[in-house]
């Protein structure tokens, strides 16, 4: 649940600049409601990621080094319903149909379908860094790892590699990382489960291939732009791109521990307590 | 009579090198700490560096053989991991059979490790005010604990308090809020980090005690680690500690 309201607080803010309008016609009473939620919600991020109380240190001056902590400084939709360039996200039927579903579950049924990663899961490249939570990335010369606050996510690609590995199945996939100047490339397909693409169940299956570009940009201080391209013909009629940006944020790099099992644990056992009182 | 004087010369010649390089180490730079890191043996148990059991006070003996035998009946309750995949925390981490990634960064030392997508972020130095998190966010406790660290010299001496009570220390170990540890780790050699581990938890210890350590540096293992997911693997009926 924390999630899922980390994803709220993400969608809530008015700073949006890259992809969009948040309307569902068939659902207008219930966008009204998500409206006033996430303008509620929009108090909390603003306490929930304050300025810097001091001059940070600069990031490294290598443009090609992206080392360091990094927490979104932009507010995405709840529910994306344009890409980058304001074009409509070519939904196909079938994508249609689970994202309907998803919403109908939270906001008509209110029993809503658990995604991966409130499940203690790795929730893939698209939930993960639409949370408005912290990760650091450590670089060395052949890899570059995600370390995420948000469920103790941890994520890998191997650098100079011209294509993900045809291994196993993974939850956050096989990913290939390469520099195209000073842009860094990694694709990543294979996935163990279809994914969701933002908290509103915008769907991906598990043979998409999403590819982000990572670039170092200064347009507000320093940044981290990722541009991510969904590749998935059974739910797309065409690849399309968002882009997300996150600012420098040496001051959060030492994360909160996130037991995400424990506390799931618990909550089972708070339940399961709660159900047999009722009995 | 001239073939011992020469093996006593090349003798005297090996003993003034030695004596010169323990005068003398070669320092190690902090970031030759950098790599991936598998412990040389496997050990479910945090043992003494004279072997044997730790000092345990009379409640802690009572809590250690209370869970070794339920574990020999397999009840694993009195173990969040083995159960839950709850964290396994510090330094119960440290002992995982599997690799794990160590950066070196100048606030921050990192180890990812490949059991669980679990991660450790230790604190070098003074940290930067976190606004979000305020001053004193570990207060409330964690299975990592909080730790902060300074070099001496090229040993990173941590020091971690602020854990959560009833948690494991090893496979049967009990700890409390209590426990700190204090970690000397550093290269005894290009291919070998030690961690050195003094354990100090007053209701489960009579007194302080140390056990050592080895990792061997992973010539089979490097990133990206297989994704490891616990819950999978206790969904699975394998064990979620292996």
């Amino acid at each position: 649940m924390l999630a899922l309201a980390l994803a709220f607080l993400a969608c809530a803010s008015g700073q949006t600049r890259a992809a969009a309008q948040t309307t569902s016609p068939s659902l207008a009473p219930e966008e009204k409601a998500r409206q006033e939620e996430a303008a509620r919600m929009e108090a909390h991020l603003r306490a929930a990621v304050p300025p810097p109380e001091i001059v940070l240190p600069p990031p490294p001056a290598d443009p090609k080094r992206i080392d360091g902590t990094w927490i979104m400084d932009q507010v995405t939709p709840l529910h994306m319903t344009h890409d980058a360039s304001g074009h409509d996200i070519p939904m196909t039927d079938a994508a249609n149909a689970i994202l309907q579903a998803r919403q109908r579950a939270v906001y008509v049924d209110h029993d809503p379908i658990v995604a991966t990663g409130p499940q203690c899961l790795p929730p893939g490249q698209p939930w993960q860094f639409g949370l408005l939570t912290p990760f650091q990335i450590l670089q060395t010369p052949d890899s570059v790892t995600f370390v995420f606050s948000e469920y103790h996510t941890v994520w890998s690609a191997p650098l100079g590699v011209a294509s993900p590995a045809a291994g196993p199945r993974q939850y956050m996939g096989q990913s290939a990382g390469r520099w195209e100047g000073d842009t860094l490339v990694i694709e990543t397909s294979t996935y163990k489960l279809p994914l969701w693409l933002e908290p509103d169940g915008m769907p991906a299956s598990k043979d998409a291939r999403v590819t982000m570009h990572l670039r170092r940009i200064s347009d507000h201080g320093p940044e981290l732009e990722i541009a991510t391209t969904i590749d998935d013909p059974e739910m797309f009629h065409a690849p399309w791109t968002y882009v997300h940006t996150y600012a420098w944020r040496p001051d959060m790099e030492v994360f909160e521990e996130y037991d995400c099992e424990a506390q799931a644990a618990s909550a089972a056992q708070g339940q399961a307590l709660k159900t047999k009182e009722q009995h | 009579m001239g073939r011992v004087r020469a093996g006593k010369a090349a003798a005297c010649a090996v003993l003034s090198v030695v004596t010169l390089l323990l005068a003398h180490p070669v320092q190690a730079a902090p970031n030759d700490m950098e790599g991936v890191w598998r412990l040389s043996r496997p050990q479910s148990l945090l043992v003494p560096g004279g072997g044997g059991l730790p000092p345990f006070t009379k409640e802690g003996r009572a809590r250690f053989e209370a869970n070794r035998k339920a574990a020999a009946r397999g009840d694993f309750r009195f173990d969040a991991v083995r159960s839950s995949c709850a964290s396994p925390g510090q330094p119960r981490l440290m002992l995982s059979s599997r690799p794990f990634a160590l950066f070196v960064r100048p606030r921050v030392v990192t180890l990812v490790y490949a059991w669980n997508h679990t991660f450790r972020q230790i604190t070098v130095g003074e940290p930067l005010p976190n606004p979000a998190s305020g001053p004193h966010w570990w207060v409330f406790g964690s299975a990592q604990g909080h730790a902060t660290a300074r070099w001496d010299g090229d040993t990173l001496v941590v020091k971690t308090d602020s854990f959560t009570d009833g948690r494991l220390l090893d496979a049967f170990t009990p700890t409390s809020d209590k426990l700190t540890l204090t970690e000397r780790l550093r290269l005894r050699s290009p291919k070998v980090l030690e961690d050195r581990i003094t354990v100090s938890d007053p209701g489960i210890f009579t007194r302080r005690w140390d056990a050592v350590l080895t990792y061997a540096r992973a010539t089979d293992a490097k990133l990206p680690f297989a994704e490891d997911v616990c819950l999978d693997r206790l969904k699975a009926g394998q064990p979620a500690w292996p």
